[in-house]
């Protein structure tokens, strides 16, 4: 490796060594309480970083599982429902109360998941995303047209950092 | 504006999955799948927009709402057709010199309207977001009236008015621009021409 290549200061990997145990915070105390006090943060320490990758497995199992029955759901609506006209009863699907449902103990998450599915499937999910969001970003002028709709509720989703 | 491309086979099973009496009937699709309107705006004559007295939609400007997921009585569309002309007549038989309107519900009230033809040939309707369909009969759309069937329920009333209205309404002029659509969409798409006269 040259060794100007990567190091701004004149020191390169193989001259490079950690700091000594005496520069570090630890080693101010050296009482035999302080000794045990420093084993117990470190046992503690290790095992948060322990926990961290587990808590964070199970987060993402649990969104994709979340997601997984979102996407069902939603595929059944629209092949239920796409060749109604009325709102009300596209709305009085199961699908759709399943995933109003969703949203009641999710609410973030399945905003989430509807704007994304606003934006590449065009479900109309307008009425439940007002309704979770208790917003209506959509001006008066361009109601019921679905492209400046879709459009409001995507600029909305991305304000509230959702997409 | 979404048109996409649906092939023959999946386009038929769905519509009759659902409107079982197209099995049976005369009819064909006389538009591609477009989500950009529905069948309301449709019988209006508009082609760039979903229509329902809520304030999500677009609705007849000064008329009266419902809130959202109440019914959707008749009368608020019959209200709302009259600012177009439409006034409640008792036959939906062809008669010279007007235009005709159905409108369809279920019992949660109106779920779809159908238009007719300028020169009495069937009635045009929009299929949610699916396809328009030109049909010979109104009970070729209709169904059951339970909302759990998911279909149209019957005709509850028929609205009409005069041609010289529908021209005064733009109606006509929009009618001939979204024919024009369709025509260059059949056009740049001859297997879903083909599809389409299948049906």
């Amino acid at each position: 490796m040259a060794r100007d290549e990567f190091c701004d200061a004149d020191i390169c990997t193989s001259e490079w060594s950690p700091r000594g145990p005496s520069s570090h915070g630890w080693h101010v105390a050296s009482t035999e309480k302080s000794a045990r006090s420093r084993q117990d943060a470190i046992a503690r320490m290790i095992e948060d970083i322990w926990q961290m990758p587990i808590e964070a497995c199970d987060a993402t199992e649990a969104d994709l599982r979340l997601e997984a029955k979102f996407r069902e759901q939603a595929e059944k609506w629209e092949r239920e429902t796409r060749h109604l006209s009325s709102p009300t009863q596209r709305m009085m699907h199961p699908s759709y109360q399943a995933i109003l449902g969703m949203g009641a103990e999710h609410r973030r998450k399945v905003l989430r998941l509807m704007l994304r599915d606003l934006q590449v499937n065009r479900r109309p999910w307008f009425w439940a995303l007002s309704y979770l969001s208790q917003n209506n970003p959509v001006k008066p002028s361009d109601a019921g047209k679905i492209d400046k709709m879709i459009q409001s509720w995507l600029n909305w989703g991305k304000a509230e950092r959702l997409l | 504006m979404a048109l996409l491309f649906r092939t023959a086979a999946e386009m038929l099973n769905h519509l009759r999955e659902w409107h079982p009496n197209l099995a049976v009937a005369t009819w064909r699709i006389s538009s591609p799948y477009n989500d950009s309107y529905q069948c309301i705006a449709w019988a209006a004559c508009r082609a760039d927009r979903h229509m329902w007295p809520h304030e999500s939609y677009w609705w007849f400007p000064g008329c009266p709402q419902i809130p959202i997921p109440e019914q959707a009585p008749v009368q608020y569309f019959v209200q709302g057709f009259a600012t177009l002309g439409y006034e409640p007549c008792d036959s939906d038989a062809f008669e010279f010199g007007y235009q005709k309107l159905a409108i369809y519900a279920n019992e949660l009230g109106v779920t779809h309207m159908a238009r007719q033809h300028f020169l009495g040939r069937g009635w045009l309707s929009k299929l949610g977001d699916c396809e328009d369909i030109v049909h010979q009969e109104l009970d070729d759309v209709a169904g059951e009236m339970s909302v759990m069937a998911g279909q149209y329920g019957k005709v509850f009333q028929v609205l009409r008015r005069s041609w010289w209205t529908a021209v005064k309404k733009g109606c006509i002029f929009r009618s001939i621009l979204h024919n024009i659509e369709h025509w260059l969409y059949r056009i740049s798409h001859p297997s879903w021409n083909r599809a389409r006269r299948n049906g």
